[in-house]
């Protein structure tokens, strides 16, 4: 081959692989996920979903066995009796067994990413896609029924058993009936909103990109209550007693009366707090983008920080005495650390 | 830096089209138009300077020296650069707009794709790339992702009930278009002229609509649209400057030979 056609093609071979990998497309524009279930820790981690002995954090087994830059992982896995259900940035839903992590069945039948983990009540999975729809999936990979929004879902619903309760970046709330899929109220939230919504005595919390918390009322969808927060809400808040406590984009945990929404006190931790936090026995722990994890009292007094090299967007995890620190573009992606902040033991997939 | 100055204005201004316009894929062919609009004087300098070039290299002077200095190329530039200052041309002018017009287009590129926030990082980015005293976070989110059959977010593919797969519209609709483009403003090869430039812009000619037809197919349709109406718009401020030569995509007509660059000293020129 003449030697000029062939630079030419190594040059523009390699401009195609920069700019595809410049795109955003097949790259990560995500943080993982990790979920703890009986001795297992999953944590869906880009290319792969690795299966971790929960007392050591070795590798019981990963899916898929050889990486696809198409199929990335980060939404947390769920657990439905022995199946692993795993759900990818194609458009593919996995059963796995959740012991050996082989796989059972595929759903394909959604046209977009799933941002979120999928939810598991009795015998179906509801599933949040960007297509703009709910799916609702049986056991066995079936489609028992498709809810369809006015834009992309990013985030998993809650259920009191009987309604599903989820937000679409189309600034809605939704109501629809487990069982058949119809819906049964909408409420605007007057801003997109990818935060998963919180339950509690028949009242859904839940916050939207312009950092307004809302309560309704979940028989009806009535609006109990609503307050601006500080900046943009990612994530559910958390309930003790009769206290809300929730973190934003500016930084802010906010703890506030349940009742009535008002702001009792506030602390500035001053980096983005996106994922949810976890209830402690003696306060609440969340994690900010800076790698801090910030520790706080039911009173809102600080009881301690600790700061990791990576950034902590993902909702943090509680697995008996051990927290599950999932940190992005850090050198160990998850590390599971005692309620002091100590180090137990690390996952690294260049490991 | 980067960001401050190319990224944050053009997300910006990219929001705001499409917050007027209500759909995001309206919003990508407009800014597109606008920011082509805005770039014409540059594109306009390098079409000037590209048709002096092209004059040179059918001038009867320039092809001599390169038959005569075939073998000696320092004597050959020599010769040429004599040339260039005699006729009074710089060879790098055709070059510079484009150098210039480079870092925007690829910041166009970025600030689009960012724009898309196909994921939460991405979306976050995105938060904080918005003017507060400009747009209205809850006004220009979410972005209508749907334009005609494509989900803007993701690859193009038309699906057709009945074959089994989808078929890629816009990237073939991109490597016609960037073939077009650079095809239209190629003059035909002189007799002895520089044989190995011709061979580069030839080469080029191949090779690039397949890039950027590559780049359509894998990438989120967004970016195959700006590339399908940055073509067009090339191919229209072209067609508007007269500078081009239709012949050479029109693959029914019978070409003629070129003869010398005395006789045939400019080809086809738009009307």
């Amino acid at each position: 081959m003449n030697k000029n056609r062939l630079v030419m093609i190594l040059l523009f071979s390699l401009t195609a692989v920069l700019l595809t990998s410049c795109s955003g497309a097949g790259v990560t524009n995500s943080w993982a996920g990790v979920m703890a279930a009986d001795d297992f820790v999953y944590f869906s981690n880009g290319a792969a979903v690795y299966a971790l002995h929960s007392d050591s954090g070795n590798t019981a087994w990963q899916y898929p066995e050889k990486a696809n830059a198409k199929r990335l992982f980060y939404a947390e896995p769920a657990v439905a009796g022995e199946q692993l259900i795993v759900v990818d940035y194609a458009n593919t839903m996995a059963s796995l067994n959740a012991k050996t992590g082989a796989e059972t069945w595929l759903f394909e039948g959604a046209n977009g990413r799933y941002v979120d983990s999928p939810l598991i009540l009795d015998n179906m999975i509801i599933a949040p896609n960007t297509d703009y729809s709910l799916y609702a999936v049986d056991l066995s990979g079936r489609l028992v029924w498709k809810f369809e929004t006015g834009h992309s879902l990013w985030a998993k619903p809650v259920t009191d058993g009987e309604s599903l309760y989820f937000t679409s970046m189309d600034k809605n709330l939704y109501a629809v009936d487990a069982a058949s899929g119809m819906l049964i109220w909408q409420k605007d939230l007057h801003s997109s909103s990818v935060a998963r919504p919180m339950l509690d005595d028949g009242i859904i919390y839940v916050g939207n990109l312009e950092g307004k918390l809302f309560a309704f009322d979940s028989s009806d969808g009535s609006l109990l209550w609503e307050q601006q927060l500080g900046g943009g809400i990612w994530s559910a808040p958390l309930i003790h007693e009769d206290k809300l406590y929730i973190g934003d984009q500016t930084g802010r945990i906010s703890i506030l009366t349940s009742a009535d929404g008002k702001v009792e006190q506030y602390i500035e931790t001053e980096s983005a707090i996106l994922g949810t936090g976890v209830l402690l026995d003696n306060g609440v722990a969340f994690g900010t983008e800076e790698g801090s994890l910030v520790v706080i009292g039911f009173d809102g007094a600080r009881l301690w920080t600790r700061s990791f090299d990576g950034n902590l967007y993902s909702n943090l995890q509680k697995q008996g005495d051990h927290l599950l620190l999932s940190l992005t573009q850090g050198e160990k992606p998850l590390l599971a650390v005692d309620l002091n902040g100590n180090e137990i033991w690390n996952f690294s997939d260049k490991k | 830096m980067w960001d401050t100055i190319i990224i944050e204005p053009f997300i910006n201004l990219l929001l705001w089209i499409s917050k007027l316009v209500g759909n995001f894929g309206v919003a990508i062919i407009l800014f597109t138009i606008l920011t082509r609009i805005v770039l014409y004087p540059l594109t306009a300098k390098q079409m000037k300077s590209t048709a002096a070039m092209q004059k040179l290299q059918s001038d009867k002077r320039y092809i001599e020296i390169q038959t005569k200095y075939k073998g000696d190329k320092e004597k050959l530039a020599q010769e040429q650069m004599k040339l260039y200052q005699e006729m009074k041309i710089n060879p790098m002018a055709s070059c510079l707009p484009t150098l210039i017009q480079f870092p925007i287009i690829i910041g166009l590129y970025q600030a689009l794709i960012q724009t898309m926030a196909t994921g939460p990082l991405d979306l976050l980015k995105l938060t904080r790339h918005i003017y507060p005293s400009f747009l209205n976070l809850a006004e220009v989110l979410p972005l209508t992702s749907k334009f005609l059959w494509m989900d803007i977010g993701i690859p193009e593919r038309l699906n057709i009930p009945g074959l089994g797969f989808g078929i890629p519209v816009l990237a073939i609709v991109v490597v016609i278009t960037t073939y077009i483009s650079s095809k239209i403003i190629t003059p035909p090869q002189q007799p002895g002229a520089n044989d190995q430039g011709a061979m580069m812009g030839k080469m080029m000619n191949i090779y690039m609509p397949f890039l950027m037809g590559w780049l359509a197919w894998s990438l989120q349709s967004g970016l195959a649209l700006y590339f399908v109406t940055s073509n067009l718009v090339q191919i229209a401020q072209y067609a508007i400057s007269g500078n081009v030569h239709w012949d050479n995509v029109m693959f029914w007509k019978k070409k003629e030979a070129p003869t010398t660059a005395i006789s045939k000293k400019t080809t086809t020129r738009g009307k």
